[in-house]
């Protein structure tokens, strides 16, 4: 089955924001496969890994995808990796949310609450950009 | 589907040491991976990450070769794993090495014992035999 491409240009900035998202579930999937690993009886149990391995491969192709390393402006296939992208990125949006509320909170904390709103807005602009190529 | 030259077939006697010693090598590949993304400076040298995904792949070859389920009796491998079936096989001699002098000190039975002993002579028996395959290739 042919699938029909849904290319995203993402600009540096924006690129370093997916890589940051993807290697933090990049992270999480290799804490979860590392636990399931360790449990007694694993050896009986493939289906523990099944969900880890696959969201580890997303994230993983993602990372190709967008490259490990060089912070260029980078074209990626929401059709391919769009699960990864979405995924990713609603949960770095989450953590800055969090960190831009607890910064306000803190006496002292205008840099690091500055600092997370920039990031919010890099993110939202990159999943709305991400919406409209997906046709939502 | 791979014929009986392809494969090499591992007896019954060894495989949970094998299957155990194939999942810790996705264990300690995962757990690395899990300690590099948890430093904040992750993003800016990737480069940590090519040992850790390369020996995640190992280990992952391996099992998707091998069956992620424990089968019953014997199984089987593919030839080409045979580096790896001999690293699993190493590092499960060190284990039942330490298992079995760690039981003699706290004074086990003579059974428990002799069923330790006869795991291990399993294991050498069959290391051997894996040797001298890559010997012969």
């Amino acid at each position: 089955m042919t699938m029909t491409r849904k290319m995203l240009n993402l600009p540096p900035e924006a690129a370093y924001q997916v890589r940051e998202a993807s290697l933090g579930e990049l992270g999480d999937a290799a804490a979860d496969i590392a636990t399931a690993s360790s449990l007694a009886g694993r050896e009986s149990h493939p289906e523990w890994f099944r969900g880890h391995v696959e969201r580890f491969d997303q994230h993983r192709a993602l990372l190709d995808a967008i490259g490990w390393e060089d912070p260029e402006p980078v074209e990626i296939d929401l059709a391919e990796h769009g699960r990864a992208f979405f995924a990713g990125l609603e949960l770095l949006l989450e953590t800055e949310l969090y960190l831009a509320r607890v910064s306000k909170e803190n006496e002292g904390g205008n840099h690091q609450r500055r600092t997370a709103e920039r990031h919010i807005e890099q993110i939202e602009a990159c999943l709305a950009s991400a919406l409209v190529v997906i046709g939502i | 589907m791979s014929t009986p030259r392809e494969v090499i077939w591992i007896p019954k006697s060894v495989v949970l040491h094998v299957y155990r010693e194939a999942y810790s090598i996705l264990a300690r590949a995962t757990e690395e991976m899990r300690g590099l993304e948890e430093r904040p400076d992750c993003v800016w040298h990737p480069e940590r990450f090519t040992g850790p995904l390369h020996r995640f792949d190992r280990g992952r070859g391996f099992l998707d070769s091998l069956g992620w389920q424990l089968p019953d009796g014997d199984a089987h491998v593919a030839v080409e794993q045979r580096p790896v079936l001999l690293d699993v096989l190493s590092a499960a001699m060190v284990i039942q090495t330490d298992l079995l002098e760690s039981g003699r000190k706290d004074g086990i039975d003579w059974k428990s014992e002799h069923e330790m002993a006869a795991e291990l002579a399993e294991l050498v028996s069959f290391t051997a035999k894996i040797v001298a395959l890559l010997d012969s290739l």
